[in-house]
């Protein structure tokens, strides 16, 4: 392991540890305030003074200020003042997972996942858990708009009719522009206005497409779905350029499917995955072996990929006789002939947005027979998915001046569209133009009727989550904001007079209540589904995977004449807590560090470490790329594992209309896409790159975390580990210690985070934020490193800058027996607690900071301010029964000390002790991988104890003998 | 030498003054006697005295969570649709509910923020009785406050540790910071 501490480091500039940088994280300039108009000089002094002591005796004379209190008038006997209610709901499928929703006093708090969906079984990304702080956002809209003044629902209403009759008099298109629709009914109302009105459109416009998947798959297969991917049933997994840990289709499914075949706490192998990737994605930062290749190379060594495999197939799927590209041919034989050794138990996917390269990645998979496998193509009536040709054909309509009326739904193409200036252009040409939105965005601005919409707390809907998966979505709170569903202006617009509750709920009773056997009564199955905010529908479902003939060959010869990147390309990707940009105004999500640069509150070009030693350029240095339409000036940041010549740049920033905490953040880099061969494409070739002058400070959060080199991270790999379980490892040592022992009797709580199963998603940290009440203290302010989340995740490189080789480790307050910040408190304000916690008390807290320069893990955070509460909209999402810090005040992870208090209080009311799992952390209820176990040490039967005596268990600086409570296992790699 | 000695003889005396002031202003601020005037003259006395209503019946909240609460005003037109129907208090409250309107109480006992307050876990768990916090309600036309709801008192109680907890279950009161301080 000792050579192992000089081979980690966390960033290239910082790969030597610099001491200047050191200094400036404690340097004077920093932390010094403005403290207004008061002079340092002997008289101010006197007089603050003077003052202090004058106004100490006359507070002494008030009483404290009469509080009122207001009972309900009437009380649901649901809502008791100071009890959660629970509710379960669901996201839509291509946004989120299926939830339970605290609320507290009608108000939702905090989102969970709910843990009896199939699919996403418990776990949430930032993203789910983050979107109850968009629901208070306060610059949604807060009512219907008609040009722009506000007007009553019911007018508008009629004018809209109006304008649409009016439109279809005149034989002009009707056009419904949504996002992707996994929704029954919504699909109904759709097809009811197709019946209505007689020239009726509906286009389906995704941001960050991935129509390539479904093209591919109506090409080879005509079936046109996302498939259903199983990869807890693969043993080998390669995939091109898919990040489907991050943002691929549906990251928190395959999150949970991918780190149950990496858990060697209870199998004694691991799946298998190769990734290849131009850009360093968080599923590639997770492979076992990751290759940096241009897409061009991916390209070749697919093609050559699948010539190996239909040679060992004895199929001829290729045309015969042709030249293949050149690629590493070693490489191509030795993964073809672990694939044919897996058949049937291997999944490739591609996160391509080239068709033809989907149609070689299905031709692999019906090869190596993963079809109903590892891959399903069920059929799914309920689905509509993006079509981007009907997206250019409706801009080429608009401008031809045939559409009389356009409907966006949660659609923002002025921004989101490729051009932007042609497509306002187009929009001017058509007379109704109307918004379904919830704020202000690019769109809304240029449209005449907005008619805001609800957001998922606050409405009704059903969705397919998976072709045998139907969920709801419930209302948890009224609307806030004046705003309504739009679906039930889709229904007025269709003739209806039903709300969309009544026509949801009939709709069940019709269709979906014939498809499932549990219940035997319709109201019996609805309240069930609603209370668990699913069903499992056991209709068989039919499955259509049968590959077509002569598509492969075509495809191919497509694929061949093609050049997919030339010269500097530039590739744009989903940063994991941005996706395409739909909470851009989340400021949780803005201060969530990138869990691969770490980097807040922007977007940036990222860099290989070669081109930047090329050009000599730095992280910070901002750079001009171009093509001749587009330019973008953005500051850069030298990315190891980048492959040479690529650029990548993340979509969803450069907003120019939006709510105060998106406006004028980045740049928007949607303005590169290209549509090539029918599809949106994120890849733009042959850029050309200039170097300005100016450099930019970027709000990154990682070089002051650097853990100087001391073997944190301890990895093997399965091979070594097959040998001696403890591989990688080192026992743990007995020191003597100066302390006395604490009693420690009755419940001791710990943790066990498997660094196997942590894929560095980062969800915990939202979860922590909300839970918590942490607060958002800005880009500036992390600059100046004084961002407050209680857990960070740190990221490490090791090996070579092209291609390293990364972990991701969570840390927070490690709850030492032996605290080294205890000893130096001098008002006694952090101690031990009786059942082994670090508590931090706010109140008796002085601020002098003394325990955050002695604890080594770095965890503790300090109030450098009164952080922005004024929001009441916003502050109605803190959680209750926890204090906001003021400033001056130290805070850390507390364990969640409200949790583990009130699941104590569950168990004694129920007159039984606590049992393990009773107690579940904030951050371990929301981690898709699993990778957090928490549970009492003195328990022999309890999880964390087993976990405690696996062979790869750790603590972290072990040497200092602080005894931390917090434990890790060893990262184990499946190579060498 | 001699102004020296006079500036630090006033600056022990100014110091002084001010301990002694915020030592009493502590006092003051524990609020103990606190009876403020409330919007309806409503009588503990009366109603859990000489009517021995139970405690829980209008404070249901104090057996399942946090808050005891003030009951829902329409909770008191359960007996009183039926009882004293037209004395002027009770007009007040079915005004109340009939026309939406709010009442505004006057908050006796008052917890600070920076600690967590069960009313379940000692009600229901700790069994409690009310009065021990609380002092002889049922003998109070207008409730004050009786004891000083100041952390020191609640030690009192948490030091001894005797609290019933369920006998297989080791966890007790506690004097840990964290069981209140979060």
């Amino acid at each position: 392991m000792k050579k192992n501490n000089t081979t980690y480091w966390q960033d290239v500039e910082n790969k030597v540890l610099d001491p200047e940088h050191l200094k400036s994280e404690f340097g004077e300039g920093e932390l010094q305030f403005d403290i207004g108009s008061i002079k340092k000089d002997r008289r101010s002094f006197l007089k603050v003074m003077g003052f202090s002591f004058t106004a100490i005796p006359l507070a002494s004379c008030m009483r404290i200020p009469v509080k009122k209190a207001i009972p309900y008038l009437y009380k649901s006997d649901q809502v008791t003042p100071g009890v959660a209610n629970w509710y379960a709901t669901s996201m839509d499928p291509m946004k989120g997972s299926s939830l339970l929703v605290k609320t507290r006093e009608g108000r939702p708090i905090k989102i969970e996942g709910n843990s009896l969906s199939p699919i996403t079984k418990g776990g949430t990304f930032g993203t789910d858990q983050a979107s109850v702080l968009s629901l208070y956002n306060s610059s949604r809209f807060k009512g219907p708009l008609l040009d722009g003044k506000p007007i009553e629902w019911a007018n508008i209403d009629k004018k809209l009719e109006a304008a649409l009759n009016n439109a279809n008099d005149k034989e002009k298109k009707i056009v419904l522009v949504t996002r992707t629709i996994s929704s029954p009914s919504t699909l109904d109302i759709i097809a009811q206005l197709k019946e209505k009105y007689s020239n009726f459109d509906h286009v389906v416009f995704e941001p960050t497409s991935q129509s390539a998947i479904l093209r591919a798959n109506e090409e080879c297969f005509s079936n046109a779905v996302y498939p259903t991917i199983s990869l807890d049933r693969a043993d080998l997994i390669v995939s091109f350029s898919a990040d489907f840990l991050g943002t691929w289709l549906s990251p928190v499914e395959y999150t949970k499917q991918y780190t149950s075949r990496r858990d060697l706490t209870i199998h004694n192998t691991l799946s298998k995955h190769y990734q290849f990737e131009s850009l360093m994605t968080l599923t590639g930062s997770n492979a076992d072996q990751r290759f940096s290749v241009t897409p061009e190379e991916e390209k070749s060594f697919i093609i050559n990929l699948l010539a190996e495999i239909q040679r060992k197939a004895g199929r001829s799927l290729l045309p015969p006789g042709q030249q293949l590209p050149g690629t590493n041919r070693e490489l191509v034989s030795q993964i073809a002939g672990e694939l044919w050794e897996k058949k049937g138990k291997s999944v490739i996917l591609s996160g391509s947005q080239n068709k033809d390269i989907q149609i070689m990645v299905n031709a692999l998979n019906s090869l190596l027979d993963n079809y109903g496998e590892t891959i399903d193509l069920y059929e799914n009536p309920y689905f509509k998915g993006p079509k981007d040709q009907e997206t250019e054909d409706l801009i080429s309509t608009m401008e031809a001046g045939e559409i009389g009326a356009v409907l966006f739904w949660d659609t923002n193409l002025a921004y989101h569209y490729r051009d932007t200036q042609r497509f306002t252009k187009a929009l001017k040409k058509v007379v109704t133009r109307c918004s379904f939105a919830s704020a202000d965005d690019e769109t809304s601005v240029l449209c005449n009727y907005v008619l805001p919409m609800n957001h998922f707390l606050e409405s009704w809907d059903d969705y397919f989550q998976a072709p045998n998966v139907l969920t709801y979505s419930q209302p948890v709170i009224q609307p806030l904001f004046g705003s309504r569903m739009a679906q039930e202006t889709l229904l007025k617009l269709a003739g209806s007079t039903t709300k969309y509750y009544d026509f949801l709920k009939k709709n069940a009773e019709i269709k979906f209540f014939k498809m499932q056997t549990k219940k035997m009564l319709f109201h019996e199955f609805w309240n069930h589904t609603v209370h668990d905010g699913l069903s499992l529908m056991n209709s068989s479902l039919s499955k259509k995977s049968d590959l077509a003939k002569n598509v492969v060959a075509l495809s191919y010869a497509r694929l061949v004449k093609a050049t997919l990147n030339k010269g500097m390309t530039l590739i744009g990707y989903q940063k994991v807590g941005m996706r395409a940009g739909d909470m851009i105004n989340n400021p949780w999500l803005q201060e969530l560090p990138d869990p691969i640069t770490k980097a807040t509150w922007d977007n940036y070009f990222l860099i290989s470490p070669i081109d930047a030693k090329k050009q000599n350029l730095k992280t910070g240095q901002v750079i001009k790329v171009a093509t001749d339409k587009v330019t973008l000036v953005l500051p850069i940041i030298v990315q190891p594992g980048v492959r040479e010549n690529m650029i990548g740049v993340a979509y969803g920033y450069g907003r120019s209309v939006a709510g105060k905490v998106a406006k004028n953040l980045g740049g928007n880099a949607f303005p590169f896409v290209q549509f090539s061969n029918g599809s949106f494409n994120n890849i733009a070739t042959d850029v050309k790159v200039d170097i300005t002058p100016e450099k930019r400070e970027m709000a990154l959060t990682q070089t002051h975390h650097s853990m100087e080199g001391r073997d944190i991270v301890r990895e093997t790999t399965l091979k070594e580990w097959k040998v001696d379980n403890h591989a990688g490892n080192k026992p743990s040592i007995k020191l003597v210690s100066m302390w006395g022992k604490h009693d420690q009797s009755g419940e001791q709580w710990g943790m066990a985070i498997d660094l196997n199963k942590c894929t560095g998603c980062s969800g915990c940290i939202i979860s922590c934020n909300a839970e918590n009440n942490v607060p958002v203290v800005g880009k500036k302010e992390v600059h100046s490193r004084r961002e407050m989340h209680w857990l960070r995740i740190d990221r490490y490189y090791k090996g070579d800058e092209e291609n390293p080789e990364v972990v991701h480790q969570p840390i927070m307050c490690q709850h030492c027996d032996n605290a080294p910040c205890e000893t130096v408190c001098p008002v006694i304000a952090t101690v031990q607690s009786s059942d082994g916690l670090n508590q931090q008390v706010y109140n008796r807290c002085v601020g002098t900071r003394y325990c955050a320069n002695n604890c080594p893990y770095k965890v503790r955070r300090f109030n450098w301010f009164d952080y922005a509460h004024d929001d009441k909209y916003e502050n109605m999402v803190l959680n209750p029964d926890i204090v906001v810090r003021s400033r001056g005040v130290m805070e850390k992870c507390s364990m969640c000390i409200q949790r583990i208090q009130e699941s104590k209080l569950v168990a004694k009311k129920e007159e039984r002790p606590l049992k393990d799992g009773d107690i579940q952390l904030a951050c371990q209820q929301s981690c898709p991988g699993d990778a957090i176990v928490f549970g009492n040490l003195n328990d022999p039967k309890s999880k964390i104890s087993t976990l405690l005596k696996n062979a790869r268990k750790y603590r972290l600086l072990e040497e200092l003998n602080i005894q931390p409570r917090v434990n890790y296992l060893t990262k184990v790699r499946n190579k060498g | 030498m001699k102004n020296k000695l006079i500036f630090l003889i006033c600056l022990v005396i100014v110091i002084g003054v001010s301990v002694a002031f915020t030592y009493e202003a502590r006092m003051v601020n524990f609020n103990v006697d606190y009876e403020p005037q409330q919007p309806i003259n409503f009588s503990h006395k009366i109603h859990a005295g000489e009517n021995q209503i139970q405690c829980l019946y209008c404070h249901f909240g104090a057996e399942q969570g946090r808050h005891a609460g003030i009951p829902p005003t329409e909770l008191c037109l359960n007996c009183h649709n039926q009882i004293r129907k037209d004395s002027p208090e009770i007009k007040k409250i079915k005004d109340a509910v009939a026309g939406g309107a709010k009442i505004e109480w006057q908050k006796v006992h008052h917890f600070p923020d920076f600690a967590y307050f069960n009313h379940s876990q000692h009600v229901r768990v700790g069994k409690i009785s009310c009065q021990e916090c609380h002092g002889p309600v049922e003998t109070m036309t207008r409730l004050k406050q009786e004891n000083a709801l100041n952390m020191g008192w609640c030690l009192d109680c948490h030091r001894q540790n005797n609290i019933a907890a369920p006998d297989d279950h080791k966890s007790r009161a506690g004097g840990d910071c964290a069981r209140c301080h979060y």
